[in-house]
C-alpha cells in the first residue's frame, strides 16, 4: 500500500461492524453444520436469494429473524469455536500492519509494548476504547481486562443470565482470535483465551512462551 | 432540509465511527474463509453472504428508523432515494447513484461508488480457473441487507449484483427490482 | 394520571410484550404482570379496535393518523406505529395527554434491548404456507434489559 493511500482515513459507522460480528456466530453455526452433514445437504448449484418464510439452514427452527440457531448444540463443538477464532485471527494478523503504521510514534521493542499496542491502538481502533487493565506475571503470561466489553455488552437473552454467559462465552473467541493474530504477525506464538468475569467485564488470559 | 443534507447531519453529529479498513478486512476475511470453507463452491458463498445480510437487514432497519426518523413513502422512487441518501450513508457512508429506471418506476440500479468500504483495497485472487470472477458476487452481503431491510417495511424487492469492479466491469451496480407491497396482515377470524 | 398498562404488536397481529402495572405504593420490577396477557380475549381485542380505529381514520382523513382513542372516561389508549408495523400502546388514565414522545422512545428501548441484541428474535411467530407456527421459548420479548429499561423509563415518568 502506497503511504498516501494510508495517510487518508476514511470512517463507516461502527455499528455496521457490529452487525457484522453478530452475525459470524450464527454463520460459524451454519457453515460448520453444512460442513459436518455433507451428505445430506446438497451442493449449491445456483444464488438463491433468502426470504422471510425460507430456512437457512436445517437447524431446527433457524428461519430469518430467529436466535434459534444459536440453541443448536452445535455452539459449543470445537469445529464452530474455532471458525470463530480464525475469523478473528485473519482480522489480528491483518488489521497489525495497518495500525502498526498509524499508530506511528511509539517504537515497540519488547512483548510488553505490544500488549501496550495491543491494549491502546487495537482496541481504541475496534471499540473506540482502550482496555481497562494490563497485568503481567513477567514471565510470558499477561491479563487484559476491558471492564465494558462492547462486542457482548448488548446480549441479553429471553432465557436468562447462564444463557447469556453461554452465548456470550463463544462470542468471546473472536477477540481472541484477533488478539492471537496480532500477535502472531510480531512473530509470537501466543495461546489466548476470554473469560466472562463479571458480565460485562471481560478478561483475556494470554500465555506466550516469551519471558520479560 | 433535503435528504442529503439530512443524511449528512446525521453522519457528522450522531454517528459513532471507526476506521473503515477495521470493516473492510472483517468482511475480507469472512469472505475469504467462506471460499475455504466451500471448497470454492462461490454460490454456496453468496448464498451465505445473502443470508448473513438477511439477517442484518431485519434488524438493521429498526436502528436506521430510529435514527432518521423516517416515515413511510409514498413512492418507490422516494424509497430509493431513502435507501442511498440515507442509509447508504450512515452506515457505509457512501452514497451510491441511481439510474436506469423502468418505465413502471418499480425497478432501478444502484450504482455503488467505488471505492466503498466493502472493497477498497480488494483484488480478487487471479486462478487458473476463472471460476471466481464468474460466479463470486463479493459484496452480495448488501443484497441480503437491502432485501431483508425492505421485507419489514412491507417491500418485497428482488435486489442483485449485475456488475461488479472486483470482476473486471466497469463499475459495481446493484439492481433493485419491487415485486409487490405486503398488504398489511390481518388478525386471523377477520375478514 | 396513571399509566396501567404498556401492549407491543407485531407485523403478525400477534402481542409481543404485555406490561400490566398494579398501583402498590413501592416502584419495582414485579410491581404487576409481565407477559401474562398475550393471547387472551383483551389483548386481541384490543388489536382488533386498533386495526379497525387505524383504517377507518385512514379513510376518513387520509393524512390522519390515529395517536390515542378513549372508551368512555376511564382509559385512555396511545398508540404509535413503526414503519416496520410494530404498534407500541400504552393505557394510561383519561388525563394523559400526549405520549407519542413516550412511544417514540419505547421505540428506542425496543431497537437497543431487542433489534440490536443478538440473542433476542426479531421474528416472533411466523407463517409457513399460511400456517402460523409458535416458536417455544421466543414468541413474546422477555429478557431483563428491556424489560427493566422500560419498567425503570415508565416509571420516572410524572404521570405514573
Amino acid at each position: 500500500m502506497s503511504e498516501e493511500i494510508l495517510d487518508r482515513q476514511t470512517y463507516v459507522n461502527s455499528r455496521s461492524l457490529d452487525f457484522l460480528l453478530q452475525e459470524l456466530i450464527p454463520t460459524s453455526i451454519r457453515v460448520s453444520h453444512k460442513l459436518m452433514n455433507s451428505q445430506q445437504s446438497s451442493v449449491e448449484e445456483q444464488d438463491v436469494p433468502t426470504t422471510i418464510d425460507q430456512q437457512l439452514s436445517s437447524i431446527e427452527g433457524d428461519l430469518p429473524g430467529t436466535v434459534n440457531v444459536l440453541d443448536s448444540s452445535l455452539i459449543h463443538n470445537d469445529e464452530v469455536t474455532i471458525r470463530v477464532e480464525n475469523y478473528g485471527y485473519n482480522l489480528g494478523v491483518k488489521i497489525a500492519e495497518v495500525l502498526l503504521y498509524r499508530a506511528g510514534g511509539n517504537k515497540i521493542v519488547d512483548i510488553l509494548d505490544i500488549m501496550k499496542f495491543v491494549c491502546r491502538d487495537v482496541w481504541k481502533c475496534l471499540y473506540n476504547k482502550q482496555m481497562d487493565n494490563l497485568r503481567t506475571n513477567h514471565r510470558g503470561t499477561f491479563v487484559l481486562v476491558d471492564t465494558n466489553y462492547k462486542l457482548i455488552s448488548a446480549l441479553n437473552s429471553p432465557h436468562g443470565m447462564q444463557d447469556t454467559l453461554s452465548k456470550a462465552k463463544v462470542y468471546m473467541w473472536f477477540p481472541c482470535g484477533v488478539i492471537r493474530g496480532i500477535l502472531s504477525n510480531f512473530g509470537i506464538e501466543a495461546n489466548v483465551t476470554a473469560e466472562i468475569t463479571q458480565f460485562p467485564s471481560v478478561t483475556f488470559n494470554i500465555h506466550t512462551a516469551i519471558n520479560n | 432540509m433535503s435528504r442529503k443534507a439530512v443524511g449528512d447531519d446525521i453522519w457528522k453529529n450522531n454517528v459513532e465511527k471507526i476506521n473503515s479498513e477495521l470493516f473492510t478486512l472483517t468482511y475480507g476475511s469472512v469472505v475469504a474463509q467462506l471460499c475455504r470453507d466451500f471448497n470454492n463452491n462461490y454460490h454456496e458463498v453468496n448464498n451465505q453472504l445473502d443470508k448473513m445480510g438477511y439477517n442484518i437487514g431485519l434488524r438493521l432497519i429498526e436502528e436506521f428508523l430510529a435514527k432518521t426518523g423516517v416515515r413511510r413513502c409514498q413512492t418507490f422512487k422516494e424509497t430509493s432515494e431513502v435507501i442511498s441518501k440515507l442509509g447508504f450513508k450512515i452506515f457505509l457512508n457512501i452514497q451510491p447513484t441511481i439510474e436506469n429506471w423502468s418505465a413502471d418506476g418499480k425497478s432501478c440500479s444502484l450504482i455503488l461508488p467505488e471505492p466503498n468500504p466493502l472493497t477498497e483495497f480488494v483484488e480478487l485472487p487471479i486462478t487458473a480457473d476463472d471460476k471466481i470472477a464468474k460466479e463470486l458476487w463479493y459484496s452480495q452481503i448488501l443484497c441480503g441487507v437491502l432485501r431483508g431491510a425492505l421485507q419489514m417495511v412491507q417491500l418485497d424487492c428482488d435486489v442483485q449484483f449485475v456488475k461488479d469492479v472486483l470482476r473486471g466491469d466497469d463499475r459495481t451496480e446493484l439492481r433493485l427490482k419491487l415485486n409487490k407491497i405486503l398488504k398489511d396482515e390481518v388478525p386471523a377470524g377477520e375478514d | 394520571m396513571t399509566i396501567y398498562s404498556f401492549f407491543i404488536f407485531d407485523r403478525h397481529c400477534n402481542c409481543i410484550y404485555n406490561r400490566e402495572f398494579t398501583q402498590t405504593s413501592a416502584a419495582g420490577v414485579n410491581n404487576g404482570l409481565i407477559n401474562k396477557n398475550n393471547t387472551s380475549h383483551s389483548s386481541k381485542l384490543l388489536f382488533g379496535i386498533i386495526y379497525s380505529l387505524k383504517s377507518l381514520s385512514a379513510k376518513l382523513i387520509s393524512e390522519n393518523e390515529l395517536t390515542s382513542f378513549t372508551l368512555g372516561q376511564s382509559f385512555r389508549f396511545h398508540f404509535w406505529e413503526s414503519v416496520t408495523s410494530y404498534k407500541f400502546v400504552v393505557v394510561t388514565g383519561y388525563d394523559v395527554d400526549d405520549m407519542q414522545q413516550v412511544l417514540v422512545r419505547l421505540h428506542q428501548y425496543f431497537v437497543d434491548c431487542v433489534a440490536s441484541n443478538g440473542l433476542t428474535p426479531v421474528e416472533f411467530k411466523w407463517s409457513a404456507n399460511g400456517e402460523k407456527l409458535d416458536n417455544v421459548g421466543y414468541s413474546v420479548i422477555c429478557n431483563n434489559s428491556f424489560v427493566e429499561e422500560t419498567d425503570q423509563y415508565l416509571q420516572s415518568l410524572s404521570i405514573y
